[in-house]
């Protein structure tokens, strides 16, 4: 519980100056979109293990150090095991008879059960590390100017693009300052007497309130000041504002674009074609 | 004065001020932060894994400052639940994100209705008007696309109730709290006199 800020990496930028750190961003988005598709498409274990090598590709180009990603991911890894647990347990689907392992009322481990929370699992933790290494990887700026070319063109039928992008990067901007202010809150109660980490379920999730209620208030004051920041600095959306770092993609960037594309679909692919 | 004839002819579908995109920002941090730290679940032993507050922010939104901001929050929550999703009805976006954009404009329409009223209570009927907005349209998209069957739902129904009070109780206090923020005042108003106070 107080420990919050060493095992959670949300919205760290991880500056290597690897060649994946250089990628032009829209290149990048348009990657992880391509893996947030594919997370849905493939289906079978070999489908994703297909899939790890280009991870650990990944991984190893960009320098970030594998234990820095594992350690922030503890939290994460920690609550799916959990979830995955009661998903084994209360398996809705249809079950052949001869599947059931255990069984015990509407309770039940069955093979089928098993295997689908498996595939469950490995989709989460695929989609959470592309997502997590695209922030690792990307700074905001880049981020926020990629988004902005990327969806650029939707302006013509007037949608606020700017805005949505600039209230985009503001929320994972604050995530991080959020845990710091809840992990001092924490400290500061416990200071005072309150234990965090006793107690019943119930007793938790009152005791949170106190942790909630002043992460809400200050949110609306952090708010108001940086308000009033951008006010004194005359911001107006993203209208005849020219960027000094303009972004460009080069033909390797295309070429590792490319690369992703191909995989995905050989790992959505080959498993069905070679099994059948 | 240029630029508001130029924004007049360049409107959008909906405008923002300054105001309204830092707000909906950081609220929409505070669903991630919430989402991300699991700070905002109670582990609950049922199919959907845990009851949550996370859509408090885009209740919030809604009531403190309208339409637009509360639905770009619940929108930032359905994205993220829809990217970290654990359930696997939660991987389709119909389910995951679009009766999200739902919960901040039920409850500006209830906490603007009720708000002459009283405060207190408008915040409270927005938290569980906003609150039943979310588990019925999750729910409702999750049985209507086939993903769960109707009697999966029973269980869920005090996990349901127990969102819309814990999300009452919360919405309450935090707009009383805003509230007191911005009337400018660093403290509540004294009830006892001076002489009482004293020690």
């Amino acid at each position: 519980m107080l420990e919050l800020q060493r095992n959670v990496i949300f919205g760290q930028f991880v500056d290597t100056g690897s060649p994946i750190h250089k990628m032009d961003a829209r290149i990048k988005l348009i990657a992880t979109f391509v893996f947030i598709v594919a997370s849905f498409l493939i289906d079978s274990f070999l489908g994703f293990a297909l899939v790890l090598p280009l991870l650990a590709l990944i991984q190893l180009i960009s320098r970030v150090p594998a234990g820095y990603v594992l350690r922030g991911s503890r939290f994460f890894l920690g609550f799916l095991v959990f979830i995955l647990f009661f998903q084994v347990l209360f398996y809705p689907g249809e079950v052949p008879e001869s599947s059931y392992l255990w069984r015990w009322g509407f309770l039940s481990i069955s093979t089928t059960g098993l295997y689908t929370a498996g595939i469950l699992g490995l989709r989460v933790i695929f989609l959470y590390y592309v997502t997590t290494m695209l922030m690792l990887t990307t700074s905001l700026v880049d981020l926020t100017n990629g988004l902005e070319l990327i969806f650029g063109p939707l302006q013509r039928i007037r949608v606020p693009v700017n805005e949505l992008v600039l209230v985009f990067v503001i929320a994972i901007k604050f995530v991080p300052i959020f845990i710091g202010e809840v992990e001092r809150l924490a400290r500061a109660q416990t200071a005072r007497g309150v234990p965090f980490d006793e107690g019943g379920a119930f007793k938790r999730a009152r005791r949170l309130g106190r942790l909630l209620v002043p992460i809400f208030i200050s949110g609306f004051a952090r708010a108001d000041l940086l308000t009033t920041a951008m006010n004194t600095r005359s911001y107006r959306g993203g209208r005849y504002r020219t960027k000094l770092r303009q972004l460009h993609s080069t033909a390797t960037d295309w070429l590792m674009l490319l690369l992703v594309v191909a995989w995905m679909l050989a790992a959505w692919q080959l498993p069905d074609r070679l099994l059948s | 004065m240029a630029t508001s004839s130029e924004g007049g002819r360049r409107g959008s579908v909906f405008s923002l001020n300054v105001r309204q995109i830092v707000i909906a920002g950081i609220l929409g941090g505070i669903a991630i932060f919430l989402g991300y730290t699991r700070l905002g679940f109670i582990p609950v032993p049922n199919l959907a894994g845990s009851a949550t507050i996370m859509h408090v922010p885009a209740i919030l939104g809604g009531a403190l400052e309208g339409p637009v901001v509360g639905t770009i929050v619940g929108g930032i929550f359905g994205i993220f639940s829809f990217i970290q999703a654990e359930v696997p009805f939660f991987r389709d976006p119909l389910v995951s994100i679009l009766p999200r954009l739902f919960i901040g404009i039920v409850a500006w329409a209830v906490f603007a209705a009720l708000r002459d009223r009283s405060v207190d209570l408008a915040s409270a009927v927005a938290g569980v008007i906003g609150s039943l907005a979310n588990t019925v349209g999750v729910l409702g998209m999750a049985v209507l696309l086939g993903y769960l069957p109707l009697v999966a739902i029973v269980p869920i129904v005090p996990q349901a109730i127990a969102e819309a009070i814990l999300a009452a109780v919360v919405t309450v206090v935090v707009v009383r709290g805003v509230l007191l923020y911005r009337s400018g005042r660093t403290t509540a108003p004294e009830v006892r006199s001076d002489e009482e106070r004293r020690y």
